[in-house]
Parts: structure tokens; sequence; C-alpha cells
């Protein structure tokens, strides 16, 4: 099984600091998703494993070969980003042609599948096709590679609510036929929550999450009730964010509770979702009241 | 390195291209003024009015100038089918030389098969390499092998150097290459307009006229007579430098720039 490993990834741009040191593994046969508001370094990471950009330091092995042009570790990968790489003459059918000649295993019968599917013309040239469209293209490539690592960058970007359920169902289906590692980053968490099996969370240019999506969720609480008894509740607790309504109050806590604390009848205690726990620890409060 | 899949890929590319680059020569110099001068009535033709004995040169000139230069499209294309940089230099490379050659090759060809009925031709087939060196060896085929040595190296040399350029172009954004582009001629021509008159300014690239002499490799013989040795290892040192500077700029190549 395929591995990449991440060992110590700083990127700068100017004097502005994007990735500080990253040390990442990504192993197994697993679906990632990868975290972070605009401007945490999510898309810089992906290009940083494609090699489409230098790291500033550090080193991106995959399976225990250098990433720098190495197109042995680089031919296992393949990442769908928001960038157009095609030549715009080159119409899609030409496109998947030209693919099966660098990935050889590619998925003919997926893809024309998938294009039926999508309503996707393949006769159309790449710089013809609408946003969306050329998104639904990159999609299919990805799923159609037979690459051991798939980096998915915003891979909804553009398409439909239809559109965007059908790409999570084939991405499912793809998955379970030929699993392998797939890394999703993306703004729309609720959609993808019920997917990704190991949560990468960027903040700052920093790896501030990586975990299972169960133990995150396993240690994410919302303690509703009365605004005096969850504050009393919650003191000393890990408290990400809070919301207010009136005198009702919801103290959002990650990591473990006190199990010697007696919980007022008032109060009570419940888990919340990815996107929650996302922008409680993303939007900063987190860290002004733990200052 | 997968060099032999990238090679095979980019070499159907560039013959295609240069395929359809003499396609619209023969159409835009040949066809079309034979069907201007039928519909005009005019006067009689003969077929070297329309058949220019460079042709195929002046076309292959052409399109290895600006397929040298193009680095930044190709570049996009492999890196996002998993192929590393210098993959993609080598085979760059290796198809600039392979479509010089049979591009010459073809050239050769067309003269041989026009020369009877183009009066153009003045029986030359090598041209001013030919011209230059083609009495140089006691040996009748050394004499008309190392001018075709010389033509394609000249022809390497062209390319490297729009290799050179397109591949140190592709580092900056579009703004900054048309600054560069626009920036150094125009430094260029202000700088020939103001030293232009200075006779010291003049005289200090004296020394370029030797060089250039040496190049050529003029031995006090008369034409023909040429050493073809200088010119072959002049070559030899700038196509060297320009397609290492190259490499050394492709290496440097990402995107998002």
């Amino acid at each position: 099984m395929t591995e990449v490993n991440l060992t110590q990834i700083s990127k700068k741009f100017g004097k502005s600091t994007v990735l500080k040191q990253i040390d990442l593994t990504l192993a197994g046969q697993t679906i990632y998703g990868l975290l972070g508001r605009n401007g945490a370094g999510k898309s810089t990471l992906l290009n940083i494993i494609e090699n489409r950009i230098p790291a500033t330091s550090g080193s991106v092995q995959i399976d225990g070969e250098d990433n720098v042009n190495n197109d042995l570790a680089l031919g296992k990968v393949y990442l769908m980003s928001e960038q157009n790489l095609y030549s715009n003459s080159a119409k899609v059918d030409q496109i998947f042609r030209e693919t099966a000649l660098f990935y050889p295993g590619f998925d003919f019968e997926l893809a024309h599948q998938l294009t039926n599917k999508f309503e996707l013309n393949e006769n159309l040239r790449f710089g013809k096709l609408s946003t969306g469209y050329r998104a639904v293209m990159k999609d299919i490539i990805a799923l159609a590679v037979d690459a051991e690592v798939i980096l998915l960058d915003e891979p909804t970007l553009g398409l439909d609510a239809a559109h965007r359920e059908l790409f999570y169902q084939e991405l499912m289906e793809a998955y379970a036929k030929r699993p392998r590692i797939f890394v999703i980053s993306t703004h729309l968490i609720e959609e993808i929550a019920g997917l990704i099996e190991h949560v990468l969370l960027l903040k700052d240019g920093k790896m501030m999450l990586n975990d299972t999506t169960e133990n995150l969720l396993a240690q994410s609480y919302a303690i509703t009730g009365p605004e005096k008894q969850v504050q009393e509740y919650t003191a000393g607790l890990n408290v990400i964010g809070h919301d207010s309504l009136g005198k009702l109050r919801s103290d959002y806590v990650f990591g473990e509770l006190d199990d010697q604390r007696i919980l007022p009848d008032t109060v009570s205690v419940e888990g919340i979702d990815l996107q929650k726990l996302f922008i409680n620890l993303t939007n900063g409060q987190w860290e002004k009241e733990r200052a | 390195m997968k060099l032999e899949k990238v090679f095979k890929y980019q070499l159907r590319q560039g013959l295609k291209s240069l395929g359809w680059t003499m396609v619209w020569a023969v159409a835009l110099v040949i066809v079309l003024p034979f069907i201007f001068v039928i519909l005009s009535g005019g006067r009689q033709f003969t077929v070297e009015d329309f058949l220019p004995f460079q042709l195929l040169d002046i076309v292959l000139f052409v399109f290895l100038m600006i397929y040298s230069a193009q680095t930044y499209d190709g570049f996009q294309l492999m890196i996002q089918n998993g192929i590393g940089r210098k993959t993609f230099f080598y085979s760059r490379l290796l198809t600039i030389v392979t479509l010089a050659l049979g591009g010459h090759i073809l050239s050769i060809i067309y003269k041989l098969l026009t020369r009877p009925i183009n009066v153009n031709a003045e029986g030359r087939i090598l041209d001013v390499f030919g011209e230059l060196y083609d009495h140089f060896f006691s040996n009748g085929l050394l004499n008309q092998l190392l001018p075709f040595v010389l033509l394609i190296l000249f022809t390497l040399c062209f390319a490297a150097s729009f290799m050179f350029a397109g591949s140190f172009l592709s580092l900056f954004e579009k703004k900054i290459q048309m600054l560069i582009i626009i920036g150094i001629p125009v430094c260029l021509i202000l700088t020939v307009i103001f030293f232009g008159n200075n006779q010291a300014f003049i005289s200090s690239f004296s020394w370029g006229g030797k060089v250039i002499r040496w190049i050529v490799g003029e031995n006090g013989s008369s034409v023909g007579h040429f050493n073809p040795w200088n010119p072959l290892l002049s070559g030899l040192i700038y196509s060297g430098i320009l397609f290492g500077g190259s490499y050394y700029f492709n290496l440097k190549l990402k995107t998002p720039k």
C-alpha cells in the first residue's frame, strides 16, 4: 500500500509563511478531509505533494522516494485542482486518451459512464466547457486514473447541487470498488462529513488536528442550558466557542468532560457535527478565550 | 523516468504541428498566389514562381522558433500527469533534435525532387554551409556530410536560443514577460542610439568581428575551403550552454507561478 510522508514541510511566499513545519503521513485505504479556512494553506500543501511547487524546506516521500522530479513517485499521485492545466484546444475524449498514456490503468469504461451520468459531451473542447463542467471533467479523470493517491482540491467548485451529490456517490463507489488514499480539500464540510474517515485541519499554516473523524466527534460536545449553570459546568474545560440565545447558552467543548462534575438537570450534553467543530476550532474565539 | 512515453507523445504532437505548419505554408505561399493568378487571368506563370526552393527550411525554422519557445503549457500538462521537470526537459530536447533532423532531411528530399523544375535551385542543396565548406576535405562524402551536420547544429543553436528564452520567460507572470520582451530590445536600441556615434565604444567591439570570423572558420582560404571544425566546436559549446541554461530554468518551473 502506498504511503506519503511529509517531513517538516514549510512554505514561504515572500515574507509570508503559508505552511509551518508540517509533519504528516497519508497511508492505508482512507478518505482524508483536508479542512481549513481560506488561506490556511490547503492548496499549497497539495501542490507540494504533487511537486507543482517546491517546498521552502522539508521533504515529501512517496513510498520512500523523494517526490521532486521523480516520475515514479509522482505517477502514484493524481491532483485534481481548481487550476486548469489541460490545453483549451483539446477535446474531452482526447484528454482522456492522453491521460491514459501516463496512467495506463485509466478506466475508460468508468470515464464514459460518468460522462453520460454528468451529461458531459466528450466532443467538446476543454476551453469551451463551463467552469462546472471543467470541474466535472477533472473529477471524472481523478476517479478513473489508476493512481494510488488521489488529491481533490475543491472538487465540487462550480458544480450544482445535483452534480455535487452525484459526484459524492460516484466517489464512494469508486472507493468501494478500488480502495486507495483520497484527500478531499473543500469548504463544504457538511456535504463531505459523512464521507471522510480522517480529518486534517490546517490553521495558520500548522496542522492543528490529525485524527479520525470518529475520535474527533467522540470528544466534541455542546453543553446547553441556562447561561450561569453552563458556564459553571464548563469552567476549566476546553471550551472552543459558544452561542447565546437570550439567557440560554451553548458552550462547545473539545476534549474530555470531567466525569466527577454533576450535570445540572437544566443542562444537556450533546455531540456536535464536524462543521460546528470546524467553525469553532478555526474562528479564533477559542484562542482568545484560552488566553 | 518515463522518458520514452513522454518523448513518443511529444514527438507525435510535434510532428502533427510541424505537418500543419507545412500545409499552411504551402497553402499561403503556393496555392493562394496560384489561384490569384488564375483568377486575375494575368500573365503566364512558371512553376518556380510558386515553388520557393527554401520553403521547407523557412517553415522549419519558424516552427522550431515557436515550438522551442513554448515551455509552460507543456510543463503544465506533464506535471498534471505526474511527469517531473527533468523528464519533460529531456523529452523536449530529444523531440527538437528529432524534428530538426527529420525536417532537414525532408527539406533535402523536397529540394532534390524540385531541383529539375526549379530555376531558383542553382544546384545547391545544403545552401550556405555547402558553399562555405564543401571543398575543405579531399573526401567528397565528408564534404557533403559535414555541411549537413553543421546545418543541423545551426538549427539546434537556433532552437536552443528560443528554448532558453522561452524557459526563462516561463518563470514569470504575463505582465513581467511583456516587460522583458519589450524592455530588452528597447534598452538595446537606446544603447545603440546613445553610443552608436562613440568611436571608443564601437572600437571596443572590434574583437567581435574576429570572433565571428573564427567561428565561421575563415582561414585565409577561399570560400568553400573554410574550416568546418570551428563552427562545429562553437555550435556545440553554444548549444550546450543554452540547453544547459534551459535545463536550469526548467527545474525552476512551477504552477501556479
